[in-house]
């Protein structure tokens, strides 16, 4: 770390090849869209070396990095707000038809469905929370955020995820008629 | 368990188990190629920028680094206004509100040389020391002066600050050589460079002394720094030193001393301030071994007036030595002497059989003064004085002898300003029986306030 932040390039390309993976699982969790994800990975990385010299505790490395992931999240998220990105099964994809990976698929389709109608604000609170799997306090560093407006931000997501996946199990209504 | 709570153990679950998130095989070193071309910020500017992880989101932290802004804010503020109030103007000042600094005294009394100060319009002329031959740096800021009477063995050179004041003993001089004495103040003003006489043996066993070594003092006082060093095997004499417009080089004439004392071949020589680099840059004679070598303002040229079979000609040669051509020809009824440079670089001044002459370096002709010229019934000489810092006006020095030839008293100068082009009028600054205010290694300075 100290070599990297007195300009050692090669030290720093050591610092972040190991989190670099866990970032862009993040970020594609957060934008939901594999492009933007990398891009936002690789503008974090450039600007955590632009500004590595600010970090004064080095052991607060990876807090620090995932704070600046969160932070050019969001802008690109603010630049491209209003464009909607529209998933479809690809044709010929051949699922896997075991029962119980049936199962996992068919839960993982609907967090993901879920996740997908939460606010950028409540993803990035639910990843920060659950796959980066801080501690509220570390949340609150990472989001940038007071720690009460971590809790509150989470209790919300949760709720608007639960809602947006019971709204998905029910059936859909054209017209007062239940179309099945 | 919860609706809640399971939903929170399946996003853990889905998310810990998150297999299908392979970054692209490429993405670390395109970010790394990226990085490459990036360059560090300041820790002071990041922080500025708010993006500690640590103690910036906290209150304190928050309250630390609004007060911190704050005071970079004031901090900045107050660094503006100082920049603001100490930058020079954006265009240089002109002659009238310039101070010229020359010499006056009887020249039948030698004791009574005295150096004083008049601005560019003529007004407020006062003396500011006695003694003779003052060198005021180009910045305005300092001066340096022989003191004491031009007939004694021993005078002293003199520190002060441009106007004057703060006078300060430097060293002990040998005024018996005075005329000859060589040297020269730092464009800055922090130090002046001078050649040491030294003893000489020459091939007889006689013993002559020499101006064989150059020093650069501080005027702050303490010690000086010998940068060049009197040469082992052959015997040289330094004179006309001129400092670079950037304080970094100084031209030099070296002369080499024959076995009979007189002064053999010359040529031109730069070295490095610090006396790093000395190095031979033409090997043509000078008219004189006094003769001045003027830098031209960007330092990349010297101008020297070279003795050659037809007669003098003004030359202009780069440092680099790649170039050396002929700004004025030799001709039958010219005598180029004492070239300097206008501040901007545009024009070389220079004197002309009595007269003087100017030529724009851009590609004109020489111009000679049609007032000013030759020597003209009555015995009256022009000399160049000096060019206003804006470098519109020349300074020049008129010599009349009044009284007969024999006798030393009757010098009646004045002080006239003529346009750099030698095109319009000409004004008086200053008449003054008698002025003595050029001496061929000091001429007179005229500089912003």
């Amino acid at each position: 770390m100290a070599r990297a932040q007195r300009g050692d390039r090669e030290a720093f390309a050591t610092l972040t090849e190991g989190p670099t993976k866990r970032l862009y699982a993040a970020a594609r969790l957060i934008l939901r869209d594999d492009e933007a994800a990398a891009d936002a990975v690789q503008d974090s990385l450039v600007l955590a070396w632009v500004d590595l010299r600010g970090l004064r505790d080095p052991h607060l490395f990876d807090a620090w990095l995932q704070r600046v992931l969160v932070r050019v999240c969001h802008r690109a998220a603010s630049r491209s707000r209003g464009r909607v990105v529209r998933e479809v099964l690809a044709v010929g994809q051949a699922p896997d038809t075991t029962p119980d990976v049936q199962v996992e698929m068919a839960a993982r389709d609907e967090l993901e469905r879920g996740l997908r109608r939460l606010s950028h604000d409540q993803r990035t609170v639910l990843v920060v929370r659950y796959y980066f799997d801080l501690p509220l306090a570390q949340c609150a560093q990472v989001l940038g955020v007071p720690l009460g407006t971590v809790q509150s931000r989470i209790s919300r997501a949760l709720e608007a995820m639960r809602a947006a996946l019971e709204a998905d199990r029910r059936p859909l209504v054209l017209s007062g008629e239940a179309v099945r | 368990m919860t609706s809640e709570a399971r939903l929170e153990r399946g996003l853990s679950e889905w998310f810990s188990s998150d297999a299908s998130a392979h970054p692209p095989i490429d993405l670390h070193a395109s970010a790394m190629a990226r990085v490459r071309r990036a360059r560090q910020r300041p820790a002071v500017l990041v922080m500025l920028r708010g993006d500690r992880l640590s103690g910036a989101d906290t209150s304190l932290g928050r309250v630390r680094t609004l007060v911190f802004v704050g005071a970079a804010l004031l901090l900045v503020t107050l660094a503006a206004l100082l920049v603001v109030g100490a930058r020079p103007p954006d265009v240089a000042p002109n002659g009238a509100s310039s101070w010229i600094t020359y010499v006056s005294g009887d020249v039948s009394s030698p004791s009574t040389f005295s150096i004083w100060r008049v601005l560019g319009d003529g007004s407020g002329d006062h003396q500011v020391g006695r003694g003779e031959c003052p060198m005021v740096s180009a910045n305005g800021t300092s001066m340096v002066f022989l003191s004491g009477r031009s007939d004694d063995q021993l005078g002293r050179l003199i520190a002060a600050n441009g106007d004057g004041t703060d006078q300060r003993i430097l060293a002990d001089v040998d005024r018996s050589t005075a005329a000859q004495w060589t040297a020269a103040i730092s464009p800055d003003g922090s130090a002046v460079a001078w050649v040491n006489r030294v003893p000489l043996a020459s091939a007889q066993g006689n013993v002559e002394i020499s101006d064989s070594e150059l020093w650069v003092s501080p005027l702050a006082g303490g010690p000086g720094t010998l940068i060049v060093p009197q040469d082992a095997v052959r015997n040289f004499s330094y004179r006309a030193l001129a400092w670079a417009n950037a304080g970094d080089r100084i031209a030099i004439v070296r002369s080499r001393v024959l076995y009979d004392g007189s002064l053999g071949p010359r040529s031109i020589w730069v070295v490095d301030a610090d006396g790093s680099d000395l190095h031979q840059v033409a090997s043509v004679a000078p008219a004189s071994p006094s003769a001045p070598v003027a830098w031209s303002p960007d330092g990349r040229w010297l101008a020297y007036v070279r003795d050659t079979d037809a007669g003098f000609q003004l030359m202009v040669l780069a440092v680099d030595g790649s170039v050396e051509t002929p700004v004025a020809s030799a001709a039958d009824d010219s005598r180029p002497q004492d070239p300097t440079w206008s501040p901007d670089g545009n024009y070389l001044a220079y004197r002309d059989q009595g007269g003087i002459a100017t030529i724009e370096m851009s590609g004109g002709v020489p111009v000679r003064a049609p007032n000013h010229g030759p020597a003209q019934s009555g015995g009256v000489t022009y000399d160049i004085g000096a060019w206003s810092p804006d470098s519109r006006n020349l300074l020049v020095v008129e010599a009349k002898r009044v009284g007969p030839e024999s006798e030393a008293e009757g010098f009646g100068s004045r002080l006239l300003s003529v346009d750099a082009a030698l095109q319009g009028p000409t004004t008086l600054v200053l008449e003054r029986a008698p002025i003595v205010g050029y001496f061929s290694a000091c001429p007179l300075s005229w500089r912003a306030p």
